[in-house]
């Protein structure tokens, strides 16, 4: 008896264990797995991942950015957002826009390079970042078993980001590249991070320069022109970027005028013709527009972040937050399209005297990066420096009267005719680029503002508010740079 | 009717028994708790026979007894009692309950044991103790009660769960909680949905030996709640309590400027700023200052178009128009909280039940912030037949809290709008004169300082905070959050032969968040989308399996306990999110939207596969060993590096039980005991630490997207904490006092660290195993009995400890952390910061210490600049750790009255109050709020003050510094109870078997070092804009039938 109870306890125990327990097996464990995300491998595995790979960028430039997927600690901010709030932090540094107490107010008042600051961290990360992504697609290619068109294509993709990348590290983190070659202070990565990689000392700027032209001829030989969208690189934005960054090195002007004309089609006339103008400049599909964020106002929108019209636009609900100095205004003639200025808020103050209808701003605007218009200038000033004084005079005239129906054809010669078209650069481009911090410190110009501004700040030639410091943070954990850097 | 009967029968049978056997006599009783209440199922024993019988369900016994001989009265929870038969054949018994009680049950890892086994260390909290508390969230009730165990409770939201950390901070960059089990099985819900009326115990294991068991993810600690249960034998009881009170905000905010005083400090900040920094003469200083103040300002609030003239005073006759106080319009006072609860317990001679109900209704210091909460507890527990139990414990909870942001620091959180917003900003919108604007129905419209009525010059466009209005927010939106967790955990035990059992236990845990949230159509930052409506769905289950096996028995002097058991546990998070807009007025549902904007969602999963064994041993009840290993598989790892096994052991040596102490009256209980082990860390915040991958959900022009997330170490493995305890138990002066004293250590190593790398690389850091942590402490809890007679009890008690942590390995020299420096020697939590230097005199700029370095780096001089940047980082020697925390109780009781008092305290700690300074020169950012402490800033040269001067433009005098750190040292009465049991003759003539009115207040008074904001903030010592917590006082009763 007692032996038939053990028994039976022993069976019940036995049902209970069987029905109960899991399979202990290797298997529990290797069930579950990352559905967080693709394994590197399988992303180059196949072409549309690939492409995939690449629209996380774009997506990743009109975004609003914190250093939380590369595992950092960066607070995303309204100025730190993207590409956009790039371009704009050097916008609000010139003497034509005014900024008022909002966002990018310390830019504005030329305060923001310090190594601790949030605008030198983001733009340095965020462009070593996209630099890392480049170098991950460069390297992924090469080691895939993908098909060899493919590898180009990408590739060349890959190195047009680098290279865009290093260009404005180059142009915001050093002084005029002229003024001195061999100055070191970007560190140059040509391979993906890993968890061994440790900092790279700083590298002359003439080294950086190299790498750039020679991804960016790389690029613009293995593009292909078709694209799924314009806010996606192809030959034309690789040339127009190979274009700038020789308006920069100015040591090649056939090339920069060659560039120039393939990216806008070689008829100035055709190629300045834009819808956007008085039309809230918010439609990527205008063939003016070369390159862009794209923005849908429902799944693909960033909400109030996207500069500049977010900063821009006063009659919607934004931060309203830039107004237009007097005499920039001043310097449109009454029947130019451009001119777009209101006396919005009839105040006495007289830095928000005018703001300016350029820019709409909706959930949906999609935001100008690079134009044909832009490219007919550079082709002019290219012209200029090829000492073709009639073909640059005729190229700006071409954007003059498609802008201007009483516009006259300009008579000046040498320096006045430059300047000339950098003012029409700054007239075509405002708001965009940041096109006078650009140009001054290309051509080492000063920018003095004028009493109207709510802070005035006059940059002299070659000053170093024109670039920032390196990070505290790159110093603190890059054995190869230390304070000196910055000294 | 029932009692009577009984009583008739016992007399009976007294009657009998006197007669058969006249050498014997009968002895009868009533044994009682200290409140009255019978205590059935007492154990009445014949000192040195086996001869006893337990007490009925009133409490009643009767006996034959030869006179002279003692009766020992024993019950778990309770102090044995013996009485001596005398000449009375009547022995009442008031029995004591036992906090210290050796023989107590105490629940540990995977199983029960008698305290005075135990060899490692454990802090009891018993359901007494959580009783005397209102704990929305039930964890809170260890603040101050278990050293070691430190609580921080960050913001006022009702049913916010705390920060729990055990022994310090055993791990960097994984989680630092400890874990949670209930009833046995790891509990991955809401701790907010159990409710304190089920808890019985709550027993929180510190040291390896105690919590090697669950070595997977013991390294913060574990704390084992165990639910409620009937008693066998004893009679359906119902225990009603109701609860009903007020609350209001422990402390107060920072004091905030009103509107005049803020126009009077702009205006001087503007006015130092023209002439100290834009060179203007005084005169025209002061001029564009009065000129230019109202356009800095946006909105002017008074009567007239420059109200502060030229030398910084309101103009005569300007009228202020408006005034916002923020402040009343978003914190509340006099909020209510209303809890009741009913619960039936009981059992028959196989069965036993514990059922609860609890309803919690509970409101928070910010508009609208609540909680309410329903939860149930089904407990029951069968014994099928000698060698077979089964039992079921389940558990539903359903909250639903509107849960207006308080912690995150955005926008419209509730105190970071107050601090930012000035009171000269009009709750609703007015006309550049000041009147009101009005709608077409005439009622007033939010006023969202984004240019609603633009082109108006003024009153229109603020330079903070545009678009939104934190009142329209909190109450034109929603922030609704609900909670609904099951819990269901089945075992089955078989005794297979004396002494070996096998317990198999099957828990499942279902735990659903759902959040919705609704951005109002017309104002703020989703009107021009017409309004948001988010909806959040989160699944967490969890199935946990575990098989046992016991065998105990004692072999003469030998006893022996050896368990073997094997845990497969799987927890799967399956979240979905949707998100849309464009909503007509007034409809709120995600049906309603004519746009969706986002969709997204995930399942993942993760399991752990552990071996178990533990071999316990003791001799004599003298000597005690216990060993134990565990290994993990953890899908957290890679499979190379998947398996972590983890040893440890201790022992303890009663020596109270050797003869030359067993007779001592001074020593009544004294052990020793000292534990060493390993426990492990798998608790990454990501599932997949060990992968980097593409993340998906990019989009661009409507083409998917993905980017790489960080570099990861695919050879990541478990980061483990060594852990040695040493500890004394003791009681003297009979009971007088008893006390425990613990030391430890606990080194954690392979922490899993984020490694900083340079940002050039393209990612800032990478996480992987590198450093050691130390933590070592000392811990001390001290209880004295200091009257006990019939009338009159009265006990105290006193628990602290003192807990250091220090960095013994790091991958670089040194790791800058915000505030704080990493490197070997220090502590997490060691301020690193810029050394304030005072205002200097002749211009007001602020200063701060800095080094002067020779050529070789060395430090040859310290002087002071103004230059914030050039200022050099010290460490000040400041932690926000605090030296010495813990806490102390009284209990007192006179009769049927009664007071229990809980204080908890912390000195040494210091607090970065960063929300002080953001009100400190506030008007580089015009129209941000500002404390009145800014009319000490310097004013002009040769003013003596430790305040700069006031500047509306870019400067660092409020950054981070010395400056605002402040020694945050407090001490709260966390709880006070008052109460009065209605005596036993009363209430029997109702049937009712206790009748308890009380008065509760809970954190009704704190005592601070440093004030304007609650002292519980964060163990980092940083500020986040936190609302206070409450301080609740309620009336209540107790009926128990």
């Amino acid at each position: 008896m007692k032996l038939y109870k053990n028994i039976n306890r022993g069976f019940l125990t036995l049902i209970i264990v069987a029905s109960v327990s899991f399979s202990c097996s290797k298997d529990f464990l290797n069930e579950p797995k990352n559905t967080a995300g693709l394994p590197e491998d399988v992303v180059f595995s196949d072409k549309e991942i690939v492409q995939s790979f690449v629209s996380g960028v774009y997506d990743r430039y009109k975004g609003q950015w914190d250093d939380n997927l590369t595992d950092g600690v960066n607070a995303s901010n309204v100025d730190t957002g993207g590409l956009y709030a790039m371009y704009f932090a050097r916008t609000v540094k010139g003497n034509d826009l005014i900024q008022g107490p909002s966002w990018f107010l310390f830019d504005y008042a030329h305060e923001n390079r310090e190594p601790g600051f949030r605008r030198t961290s983001f733009t340095w990360t965020f462009n070593y970042e996209i630099i890392n992504y480049a170098n991950v697609l460069i390297r992924g290619l090469e080691n895939s078993d993908l098909d060899e068109a493919t590898k180009k294509e990408f590739t060349a993709v890959g190195k047009a980001l680098r290279a865009f990348h290093y260009f404005q590290l180059a142009l915001e983190f050093a002084p005029n590249y002229n003024n001195d070659r061999n100055l070191a202070r970007i560190p140059i990565y040509t391979e993906p991070a890993t968890g061994a990689s440790t900092g790279n000392p700083a590298s002359p700027l003439s080294d950086v320069y190299d790498l750039i032209i020679s991804d960016l001829k790389d690029a613009v030989q293995d593009l292909p022109n078709e694209r799924l969208g314009k806010s996606y690189i192809n030959k034309a934005v690789a040339q127009g970027m190979l274009a700038r960054v020789l308006l920069v090195t100015q040591d090649d002007w056939a090339l920069a005028s060659q560039l120039a004309k393939a990216a806008y089609g070689g008829n100035a006339t055709n190629a300045v013709v834009s819808s956007n103008w008085g039309a809230g400049f918010d439609d990527l599909t205008d063939q003016d527009w070369l390159w862009g964020h794209f923005q849908n106002g429902t799944s693909e929108t960033n909400y109030f972040w996207m500069s500049p019209h977010v900063m821009m636009d006063h009659l919607t609900l934004s931060y309203q937050a830039t107004y237009v100095n007097t005499n920039f205004r001043d310097l449109f003639a009454d029947s130019d399209k451009r001119k777009l200025f209101v006396d919005y808020y009839e105040v006495s103050t007289p830095y928000r005297e005018f703001i300016t209808t350029k820019f709409e701003y909706t959930f949906a605007c999609d935001v100008p990066l690079m134009r044909k218009s832009e490219m007919v200038l550079v082709d002019a000033e290219a012209q200029y420096h090829l000492g073709n004084e009639p073909e640059a005079r005729n190229l700006l005239f071409a954007l003059q009267q498609d802008r201007d129906p009483n516009a006259t054809m300009t008579t000046a010669s040498g320096q006045a005719l430059l300047d000339e078209i950098l003012i029409e650069r700054r007239k075509e481009l405002y708001g965009e680029l940041g096109v006078e911090w650009f140009d001054a410190k290309r051509y080492s110009l000063p920018i003095n503002r004028d009493p109207e501004h709510r802070v005035v700040v006059n940059i002299p030639a070659d000053s170093e508010l024109l670039y920032l410091k390196i990070p505290q943070s790159e110093i603190d954990a890059n054995p190869n740079i230390d304070d000196s850097i910055n000294n | 009717m029932k009692t009577k009967f009984s009583g008739m029968l016992t007399l009976f049978l007294a009657f009998v028994v006197q007669l058969s056997l006249a050498q014997e006599k009968t002895i009868s009783g009533t044994v009682s708790d200290e409140s009255g209440l019978p205590l059935p199922g007492t154990t009445v024993l014949i000192k040195g026979t086996t001869t006893g019988i337990s007490t009925d369900f009133d409490g009643k016994y009767s006996l034959d007894v030869k006179p002279g001989a003692t009766l020992v009265f024993s019950f778990v929870g309770y102090i044995t009692k013996e009485a001596v038969v005398g000449a009375s054949n009547t022995i009442n018994v008031v029995m004591q309950e036992d906090a210290t009680s050796l023989e107590e049950i105490v629940v540990v890892a995977y199983g029960t044991q008698t305290k005075q086994s135990i060899v490692g260390s454990v802090g009891i909290v018993s359901e007494a103790v959580i009783e005397t508390q209102q704990v929305t969230s039930p964890l809170r009730a260890l603040q101050g009660v278990v050293p070691g165990v430190s609580i921080i409770t960050a913001g006022g939201q009702p049913g916010s769960n705390p920060e729990i950390r055990i022994r310090g901070f055993a791990s960097v960059n994984l989680s630092q909680d400890p874990l949670i089990v209930v009833d046995g099985a790891p509990f991955n819900g809401n701790l907010n949905t159990i409710s304190q009326d089920q808890i019985e115990s709550v027993s929180v294991l510190k040291d390896a030996a105690s919590s090697a068991l669950y070595g997977s993810r013991a390294a913060g600690g574990v704390i084992l709640i165990t639910t409620k249960k009937g008693t066998k034998n004893s009679a359906p009881k119902v225990t009603i309590r109701s609860q009903i009170g007020i609350s209001n905000p422990t402390v107060g905010i920072h004091n905030l400027a009103t509107p005049e005083e803020f126009m009077k400090l702009t205006w001087q900040a503007l006015r130092n700023t023209n002439q100290y920094i834009n060179s203007q003469t005084p005169d025209v200083a002061a001029q564009n200052a009065t000129a230019g103040l109202i356009d800095h300002l946006g909105y002017n609030p008074y009567s007239v178009a420059n109200p502060i003239d030229i030398n910084g005073n309101l103009v005569a006759g300007a009228n202020l128009l408006w005034q916002s106080d923020w402040e009343s319009k978003v914190l509340r006072e006099d909020y209510l909280r209303t809890n009741h609860n009913i619960s039936l317990s009981g059992g028959s001679d196989k069965t036993t039940y514990f059922m609860s109900t609890d309803y919690l209704d509970e409101a928070g210091p910010v508009v609208p912030s609540d909680f309410e909460r329903i939860s149930t507890r089904l407990n029951l527990t069968t014994q099928v037949n000698d060698w077979f139990k089964v039992g079921l414990n389940t558990s539903f909870s359903r909250s639903t809290s509107n849960n207006p942001d308080q912690t995150s620091g955005s926008t419209t959180q509730a105190i970071s709008w107050i601090y930012g917003l000035s009171s000269i900003y009009p709750i609703y919108a007015r006309d550049e004169n000041g009147a009101l604007h009005l709608d077409a129905g005439g009622n007033k419209i939010f006023d969202t300082g984004n240019g609603q009525f633009s082109p108006q010059p003024i009153n229109s466009t603020r330079p903070v905070y545009g678009g939104e209005n934190l009142l329209a927010s909190l109450t034109l939106g929603k922030e609704r959050r609900v909670r609904t967790n099951y819990l269901a955990n089945a075992f089955a035990e078989i005794k297979l032969f004396e002494g070996l059992k096998f317990k198999t236990q099957l828990s499942y845990e279902n735990y659903m968040f759902d959040s919705f949230s609704f951005d109002d159509d017309k104002i703020g930052a989703a009107s021009n989308v017409k309004g948001r409506v988010s909806q959040e769905r989160n699944l967490t289950t969890t199935l946990n399996a575990i098989q046992s096996l016991n065998y105990t028995n004692d072999f003469g002097r030998h006893g022996i306990s050896i368990d073997a058991i094997a845990e497969a546990y799987t927890q799967t998070q399956d979240d979905v999110l949707s998100q849309g807009t464009g909503f007509l007025p007034g409809v709120t549902n995600l049906d309603g939207s004519t746009t969706p904007e986002a969709v997204g969602g995930n399942i993942i999963s993760e399991r752990i596969n552990s071996y178990l064994g533990r071999a316990s041993y003791n001799y004599d009840q003298k000597y005690y060993g216990e060993f134990s290993v565990r290994t993990d598989g953890s899908t957290r790892f890679s499979e190379d590096t998947r398996w972590g096994t983890f040893l440890a052991g201790g022992v303890s040596w009663i020596i109270s039980n050797e003869n030359f102490l067993s007779s001592s009256e001074t020593v009544n209980y004294l052990k020793l005991r000292g534990s060493y082990g390993e426990v492990g860390n798998n608790r990454t915040a990501n599932l997949f630490p060990y992968q980097s991958v593409f993340q998906t959900g990019f989009v661009n022009e409507g083409n998917s997207g993905i980017l790489l997330e960080g570099v990861s170490d695919p050879n990541l493995r478990w980061e483990k904490v060594q852990s040695l305890d040493v500890g004394v138990d003791f009681e003297m002066f009979n009971g007088f006092l008893t006390g425990t004293i613990d030391y430890y250590n606990k080194e954690s190593v392979d922490l899993i660290l984020e490694k900083p790398l340079p940002r050039s690389v393209g990612t800032p850091r990478i996480v992987t195993n590198v450093g050691s942590i130390r933590n070592y402490g000392w811990e001390f809890a001290f209880n004295t009995n200091n009257f006990n007679t019939e009338d009159f009890t009265w006990t105290t008690g006193v628990n602290f400890s003192l807990d250091n942590n220090k960095f013994t390995k790091l991958p670089q020299e040194e790791i800058i952390n915000g505030s704080k420096l990493w490197k070997v020697g220090n502590s997490i939590f060691d301020y690193f910061i810029r050394d304030w230097a005072g205002v200097d005199p002749a211009d007001g700029r602020g200063m701060w210490f800095q080094d002067v370095l020779d050529d070789d780096g060395n430090v040859i001089d310290k002087v002071t600049t103004k230059e914030y940047a050039d200022a050099t980082r010290y460490e000040i020697g400041k932690s926000s750790l605090p030296d010495i925390q813990g806490g102390f109780t009284s209990f007192l009781r006179y009769k049927q009255f009664d007071l229990n008092l809980l204080f908890n305290f912390s000195v040494g700690s210091y607090l970065l109050d960063t929300d002080y300074s953001r009100l400190l020169n506030p008007f580089e950012s015009p129209g941000e709020n500002a404390h009145p402490d800014n009319f000490k800033a310097w004013q002009k040269p040769g003013d003596i003050t430790n305040t700069p001067l006031l500047l509306a433009s870019n400067n660092d005098h409020s950054s981070r510094s010395t400056r605002f750190l402040y020694k945050n040292d407090y001490l709260r009465l966390k709880s006070l109870t008052f109460g009065y049991n209605l005596p036993n003759r009363t209430i029997d003539r109702f049937g009712i078997s206790k009748f308890r009115l009380f008065l509760q207040a809970d954190n009704f008074l704190t005592w601070q070092s440093h004030k304007g904001i609650d002292p519980e903030q964060s163990f980092n010592g940083l500020t986040a804009y936190r609302s206070p917590l409450s301080k609740t006082i309620t009336t209540g009763l107790i009926l128990e039938f």
